[in-house]
């Protein structure tokens, strides 16, 4: 949701470690990692956390998957994303996915080595890598005449129409 | 009179210089869980000196002051080779950075200072109320450099906390490792410019 930016991150993970230097604090949490900001959930296996006197500049998280789940609109489905690596810059507002990286809202989806999502703009774009499996790939479902709601503005730069 | 030997003075020195590399580490804090503190059956025997409102001011070689220690009692038992501490209270200076303050309700030096056991509302804060540290009990190994706790301990700065439940400190490298039932939170406010 657009307040969820403005909202306190809570992080919770069976271990943790902090390393303090002049930049500022490295926390990485450990097991069964769950973070989350308003209706945004980031969960792994690890998160990284860099933040300087504790104000968040970049969360990544890693598993197999790593997952991303947000409630851009109330009136539409929530946005949920795959990745091994998920890297949540705050400044930018954006969501950087990228190997075996996947994004769906309402049955829409996208594949691809790396995606890009901003989330203010709900905008995505999509990257794929040289071998057959890893190209982007795009899912649409045709919206049938009582579907109002719109899906998500997608731009991808080599993208193959399934 | 004579009150301490020389042997004495040097353990109380030891602890108090644990208590003083203690402050390095960045620490938050809130109540911990009530104490669980575990009554270890202490010899009590005599002590050989001891001390009531005591107040402890070292300085360092260029005569500015290095710390404050004060404690309601300082109890040295002989057999045990401990001194025991009531309500001790440590103020810590450091050049060009904030004041640190270390209180317990009470504390047990062992092991000629090698080993520093706080316990019972264990609180570090720093001067300026930046960043706390709590936990019901915290063992502080100077020598070694180290700091560990097996109970809750809650970490507190102004724009977050975290609560874990175990502890582990290294003091030179700053680094710290919490070792179970990780809670954190971050304030989202402004990011730095420079940001990625």
């Amino acid at each position: 949701l657009p307040e969820d930016s403005k909202l306190p991150i809570n992080i919770q993970s069976d271990r943790a470690s902090q390393k303090t230097n002049t930049d500022g604090e490295i926390t990485e949490y450990f097991g069964n990692v769950l973070m989350t900001q308003g209706s945004l959930k980031i969960s792994g296996d690890h998160i990284v956390v860099r933040s300087k006197n504790r104000k968040v500049i970049s969360i990544v998280a890693l598993g197999k998957p790593a997952h991303f789940e947000q409630q851009s609109d109330p009136a539409k489905a929530p946005i949920k994303a795959d990745a091994n690596k998920l890297d949540y810059r705050l400044k930018q507002d954006t969501v950087i996915l990228s190997d075996n990286a996947s994004i769906e809202q309402n049955g829409t989806t996208v594949t691809g080595q790396k995606i890009e999502y901003n989330i203010a703009s709900e905008q995505v774009k999509a990257q794929g890598g040289k071998d057959e499996s890893s190209r982007v790939q795009m899912v649409l479902i045709p919206e049938t005449s009582s579907d109002t709601e719109a899906s998500p503005t997608t731009e991808n730069n080599n993208s193959k129409q399934p | 009179m004579k009150l301490f030997s020389t042997r004495n003075i040097n353990t109380l020195i030891a602890a108090i210089a644990g208590l003083v590399l203690l402050v390095f580490l960045l620490a938050y804090s809130e109540t911990g869980t009530p104490p669980t503190f575990t009554s270890t059956s202490k010899a009590k025997q005599r002590p050989d000196f001891y001390l009531t409102n005591s107040h402890t001011r070292q300085y360092d070689e260029a005569g500015l002051l290095d710390f404050i220690m004060n404690s309601e009692t300082l109890e040295h038992n002989p057999k045990a080779d401990t001194v025991s501490l009531k309500m001790p209270y440590f103020q810590v200076f450091q050049a060009g950075q904030a004041t640190w303050e270390i209180h317990a309700l009470t504390g047990t030096v062992y092991d000629g200072g090698n080993k520093v056991d706080l316990e019972q509302r264990v609180e570090i804060i720093n001067e300026n109320k930046q960043s706390s540290l709590k936990t019901p009990q915290l063992f502080i190994y100077p020598n070694a450099k180290l700091a560990n706790t097996d109970k809750p301990v809650t970490l507190r700065n102004n724009n977050g906390f975290t609560r874990a439940i175990g502890m582990k400190a290294n003091l030179t490298s700053k680094n710290i490792a919490l070792l179970d039932q990780v809670r954190g939170q971050y304030e989202p406010t402004a990011v730095p410019e420079n940001a990625p």
